[in-house]
């Protein structure tokens, strides 16, 4: 579903991700890893298309996406109803004057009826425990609620592939459970989910693959579940970033 | 948290899209958030810095100065004499800096003639004030290339400027990075969820500012929090001492200044 070749993103300033290749397949539950300015943010940014690589390719369901295929509205917009993204600045994502409007915002630009949008809308808060803050303003949530909110109205637009970057943090060990949960509920109903997380010990039951960067920007080490369990000091290095 | 999923989000059929024309907003969008990525990496620049140069006050009352003669004098030699001058320092900096001016000067320039034009083709008078308004942004582009913002505030401190005016203008070149970078991860989160043609753009535009607006006011109360949690009192530490090459640099300052006013009168 998603192919990294060579990937590479320099920053003004520096390298951001060098020379990446990776594939992910429909319905993986992979976790990113790695130390703070790795390159995770960076990469998500590629992916959902905010940014573009400067060198290699990333192509998404067989199609390369770069410049060129991004500076058309129609396809830009077809690559972000299908990939949804759930920020680490929640701040930063939500702009609606209430929860409700908040999560219908994405659809209002749908020519869907306004009993389905209602529909959906519910059905996400429901999903990610926030029915009772409707009608409130998301701004002076706090930041858990913000969190919820945030992939509320991301799941309203039914991506295929869900992206989180650092979704635990802040979050209380129930609430961090939940959202798990959560996750692997649409993971098993063929949603594709990517998170970035530090934190191996609650994420190491819900997550299928681990992807961790070294602080040189390139993959360290990829590797899936069952191999990792045979691998306890690896476990113990992960526990540790 | 309920568990069950509803039968809409277990297929993957995609939503009908929506029309696709682009509208006003999506461009500008585009357009800001490029001109802000610009502006939220220009700090991170690699460059050597220019710590040993001109003392940042003295660069500060030359470049003062020289609009000040530009505008008062008409004298043609006056002029030659002061472009002689910024060749001179131009030469001394570093190559990237150099080009960075040039550069600026350049675009800067290209607009201000652009807007001249006109009365340029009529009048000849206007040549020279063509030249002046060159020569101006020049000198504050050269100076806006080789002052960091600390070298500023260093600037009004020295120039004994009240702490009150200090402290505006420190708090809001401390913030307005973080403001450009706010408004542009903002403007991401929008385009993220941009599937389709936004019915209300300008409304849109409202919640954006609206939210801008709040953070400000955030920003803000937190930052005088925090730096009065460090200890920050409103005033601001004594200047670092002045080296005697900057004395002799404010000398030669001042009599070019006389010399260059006298000789225009
Ligand atoms: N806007 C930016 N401008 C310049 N450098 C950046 C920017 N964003 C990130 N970087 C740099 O790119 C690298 C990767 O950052 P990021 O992807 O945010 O890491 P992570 O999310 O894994 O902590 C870091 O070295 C960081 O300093
Ligand atoms: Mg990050």
């Amino acid at each position: 579903m998603i192919t990294l070749d060579q990937l590479t993103y320099a920053y003004p300033s520096g390298l951001g991700l060098d020379k990446i290749n990776l594939q992910i397949k429909r319905g993986e539950f992979v976790c990113f890893m790695g130390p703070n300015g790795c390159g995770k943010s960076t990469l998500f940014n590629i992916l959902s298309g905010l940014k573009v690589a400067s060198s290699g390719t990333y192509a998404f369901q067989q199609t390369t996406i770069d410049a060129t295929y991004l500076k058309n509205a129609q396809q830009r917009q077809r690559l972000h109803q299908q990939i949804g993204v759930v920020f680490q600045n929640s701040d930063t994502q939500l702009f609606n004057l209430t929860v409700a409007d908040e999560v219908a915002f994405g659809l209002r630009q749908l020519p869907l009826a306004e009993a389905e949008i209602e529909r959906r809308v519910n059905d996400c808060l429901v999903l990610t425990g926030c029915r009772q803050l409707r009608e409130r303003v998301p701004y002076h949530l706090s930041g858990g609620e913000k969190k919820r909110v945030a992939l509320a109205s991301v799941l309203a637009l039914n991506p295929d592939v869900l992206i989180l970057d650092e979704p635990l943090n802040g979050l209380t060990p129930a609430a961090q459970h939940e959202i798990l949960a959560l996750l692997t509920t649409l993971q098993q109903a063929g949603k594709t989910i990517l998170i970035a997380s530090h934190d191996y010990l609650q994420i190491k039951t819900s997550a299928h693959r681990f992807v961790v960067f070294n602080e040189q920007h390139q993959i360290a080490y990829d590797i899936d579940r069952t191999s990792l369990a045979t691998k306890p000091e690896l476990q113990k290095e992960l526990a540790l970033l | 948290m309920s568990t069950k999923l509803p039968d809409w989000l277990t297929t993957s059929t995609p939503l009908p899209t929506g029309h696709q024309q682009r509208h006003f907003l999506a461009q500008n969008m585009q357009r800001l958030e490029r001109l802000l990525q610009r502006f939220s990496q220009a700090n991170d620049l690699a460059r050597p810095p220019l710590k040993h140069f001109i003392a940042p006050q003295h660069k500060l009352l030359a470049v003062l100065g020289v609009i000040l003669l530009l505008s008062l004098n008409q004298n043609i030699l006056l002029l030659w004499l002061l472009l002689l001058g910024d060749l001179v320092i131009l030469l001394l900096l570093p190559p990237i800096y150099l080009r960075q001016v040039l550069r600026q000067t350049a675009v800067t320039g290209a607009f201000a003639i652009l807007l001249i034009l006109p009365s340029l083709l009529l009048n000849a008078n206007v040549a020279l004030f063509a030249a002046k308004t060159l020569l101006i942004l020049l000198n504050l582009n050269y100076y806006r290339t080789t002052t960091t913002f600390n070298q500023v505030i260093t600037a009004l401190q020295q120039l004994h400027c009240p702490n009150s005016v200090i402290f505006v203008v420190d708090i809001t070149l401390i913030y307005l990075k973080m403001l450009g970078e706010f408004l542009l991860q903002l403007l991401q989160a929008v385009s993220l969820r941009t599937v389709g043609k936004s019915k209300h753009p300008y409304q849109m535009i409202g919640l954006l500012f609206g939210t801008l607006y709040l953070k400000t006011r955030d920003y803000a109360l937190d930052l005088y929090a925090a730096m009065e949690a460090r200890g920050f009192i409103g005033v601001y530490p004594a200047a670092p001492r002045t080296r005697q090459r900057d004395q002799l640099y404010l000398l030669l300052e001042v009599t070019v200044f006389c010399f260059l006013f006298l000789l225009g009168r």
